[in-house]
């Protein structure tokens, strides 16, 4: 079993390749691609050892990194273990394909964004979340960049100061409750005033949903998406995303249940739901298939926070990790894909290995998504209405392609990448109640046949639909942006205006 | 004062059309909550935070580290994010012709 002393290690071994791929830059050497490997597979094997130490250590673990009461501390639970998943998966594909990362820059941008997503999950207090949440984002906007797009990495740069100036402001607020930074609920924090205590939800609830794109201020993915390499875009749609719903869930959700604060839960399940349904309508419009996939993770990311919100955070940890199996796997197929006007081309087993993903993104039939979707349902009526048309436009956006048979051979792996990605969301979603009789097996395959019929339908009425193909869902950049404040200005109505 | 810097750089940012000016703005607004939490973790009266093991302790108060610490990394990370979007601006400038960011669209 693990020592406590390898934990320590998980962040820093992507620092300290990247101190040695430096190092050896200065001789006039690169050794950027094997360290990138290197730090990769020691993390992925640290990782592992994680998850099974993580599985016998129920209660959780807090390492300290030096001595005395202040000294800076990582801290895991049982929980954290979904988010390992969303980190490891893009992670093993990222090291298959370090082509995807070009020139010596980019892969040293790319062992920073390593250590900041791995400092991100382990650290303990909001100070060092931060720090390595600024990180991460920061060697994104420069991987993002990496093949000559511009544009989209300064989108995404304006989204992100308006997430950390957001962020800080609420580490402002919590400071100034008298709370210690280590613990998001603590009885400083309960006896706190009620007006600071607003304001830092407030302020880290827009925050984290502004980096999880929650609507309206979702439309910076699909472009960072389409501008990218698959790799990043993996990492993206796996773990940056949804690293704001992990801030949801460390920083927000926690203080605002232990305060009393429910209009704070009601203004995130809003948007959360909004976020299931909207972007899965706009896949139906849109004409580019990586535009589609970028789409569809933000939708997931709304099913998994509206989970979370709901108190289900076993089970929004579970969505994040197999929508990291589903997503890694159709990012990479893309070496394998051609695309044309409407028309995605490819050999058979890289449309099987997209059909996984699709099947694991979207939650059909008896996944552990479908699964965590239905306890959603279940518990509120609504919800029915809401998931259901999210799924079925986001199956119309996958189907209103023309898939022909053809194109590039493709790697060889990507069909056992499949069926490892199968075996890893079995382990992750074991634990998960089926219920998945032929009745309901019925039921979906009728929705997929209608989803099958209509994106057919759009497909061969495509002139009929042109104008509203070009429209794009905002004019330019500056009504996204707006999008972005207008989260925080729906808070700062419904949190500090007493709306609920 | 704080409060109208930081609601002027937000006005300032949605408002303006030219990328550059965004930039400024959100270097205000990021400049104007720094000062807050200095604000907010000043202590009247209180020695600099520094602990040494042969002076007894001094009736005064010490401050809290915390705020200059976090604030000290906010401008360091603000520093490094201002450089790199003014470079990929002007990149962008040469891709698009414009920094107006009411011409600018996916």
């Amino acid at each position: 079993m693990i020592e406590p002393v390898w934990v320590r290690l998980f962040p820093f071994v992507p620092v300290g390749a990247f101190v040695v791929v430096l190092g050896a830059h200065a001789f006039g050497w690169d050794i950027s691609r094997s360290a990138l490997r290197v730090s990769a597979l020691l993390q992925g094997a640290i990782g592992v050892a994680l998850w099974a130490w993580l599985e016998s250590t129920p209660e959780g673990v807090q390492i300290a990194l030096g001595n005395g009461p202040g000294a800076i501390a990582f801290a895991l639970g049982p929980q954290e273990r979904r988010m390992l998943v969303a980190y490891l998966v893009p992670l093993g594909a990222a090291t298959i394909q370090v082509h995807h990362w070009p020139d010596f820059a980019a892969r040293c941008a790319a062992l920073l964004y390593m250590a900041g997503c791995s400092g991100l999950w382990v650290t303990h207090d909001l100070f060092n979340f931060y720090v390595w949440y600024e990180l991460m984002t920061m060697a994104a906007y420069v991987l993002i960049a990496a093949r000559g797009q511009h544009y989209a990495s300064v989108k995404y740069m304006l989204f992100g100061v308006v997430s950390s100036s957001l962020l800080l402001g609420g580490i402002v607020a919590h400071y100034a409750t008298g709370a210690p930074l280590t613990m998001a609920v603590s009885p400083e924090w309960i006896q706190a005033p009620d007006s600071w205590q607003r304001w830092k939800l407030l302020m880290l609830g827009s925050a984290f949903m502004v980096h999880s794109a929650f609507v309206p201020a979702w439309t910076w993915v699909p472009t960072c998406h389409a501008a990218t390499v698959p790799s990043m875009s993996a990492f993206l749609a796996s773990y940056t995303l949804m690293g704001g719903l992990y801030g949801l869930h460390r920083w927000v959700l926690p203080a605002a249940r232990a305060a009393g604060h429910w209009e704070v839960l009601q203004w995130i399940e809003t948007l959360a739901a909004i976020t299931s349904v909207v972007p899965a309508v706009g896949m139906v419009f849109e004409r580019e298939f990586k535009r589609c996939v970028a789409a569809s993770s933000v939708a997931t990311a709304g099913v998994a926070g509206w989970l979370l919100v709901r108190g289900h955070s076993d089970a929004a940890l579970g969505v994040v990790a197999i929508h990291a199996v589903g997503k890694t796997l159709l990012f990479h197929s893309f070496d394998a894909l051609e695309f044309r006007e409407r028309t995605v081309v490819g050999q058979v087993a890289a449309f099987w290995t997209v059909a996984v993903g699709i099947v694991l993104g979207t939650g059909l039939g008896p996944t552990p998504l479908g699964h965590w979707k239905r306890l959603l349902i279940a518990e509120i009526p609504t919800a029915r209405l809401a998931l259901s048309v999210g799924t079925l436009c986001m199956w119309i956006g996958f189907l209103k392609f023309r898939w022909c048979v053809g194109g590039p051979q493709g790697p060889k792996w990507l069909p056992w990448a499949a069926a490892l990605s199968l075996g890893v969301v079995a382990t992750v979603g074991i634990t998960a109640e089926r219920g998945w009789g032929i009745v309901r097996g019925l039921h979906e395959g009728a929705w997929v046949a209608t989803a099958a019929w209509l994106g057919w339908w759009i497909r061969r009425t495509e002139f009929a639909w042109a104008p509203v193909w070009r429209r794009r869902p905002y004019p330019n950049l500056n009504a996204e942006l707006f999008g972005a404040f207008l989260v925080f200005f729906v808070g700062l109505v419904w949190v500090l205006g007493g709306l609920a | 004062m704080l409060e109208v810097i930081i609601a002027l750089a937000t006005v300032g940012f949605l408002a303006s059309d030219n990328l550059v000016r965004k930039v400024m703005c959100a270097s205000l607004m990021e400049s104007a909550i720094i000062l807050t939490f200095l604000h907010v973790g000043h202590m009247p009266e209180a020695r600099a935070p520094i602990l040494d093991p042969n002076l007894r302790p001094p009736a005064q108060p010490m401050a809290d580290p915390l705020p200059q610490a976090l604030m000290l990394t906010a401008i360091v990370i603000g520093v490094c994010f201002n450089a790199l979007i003014l470079a990929f601006i002007a990149r962008v400038k040469r891709e698009h012709g414009t920094l107006n960011a009411s011409m600018l669209h996916d």
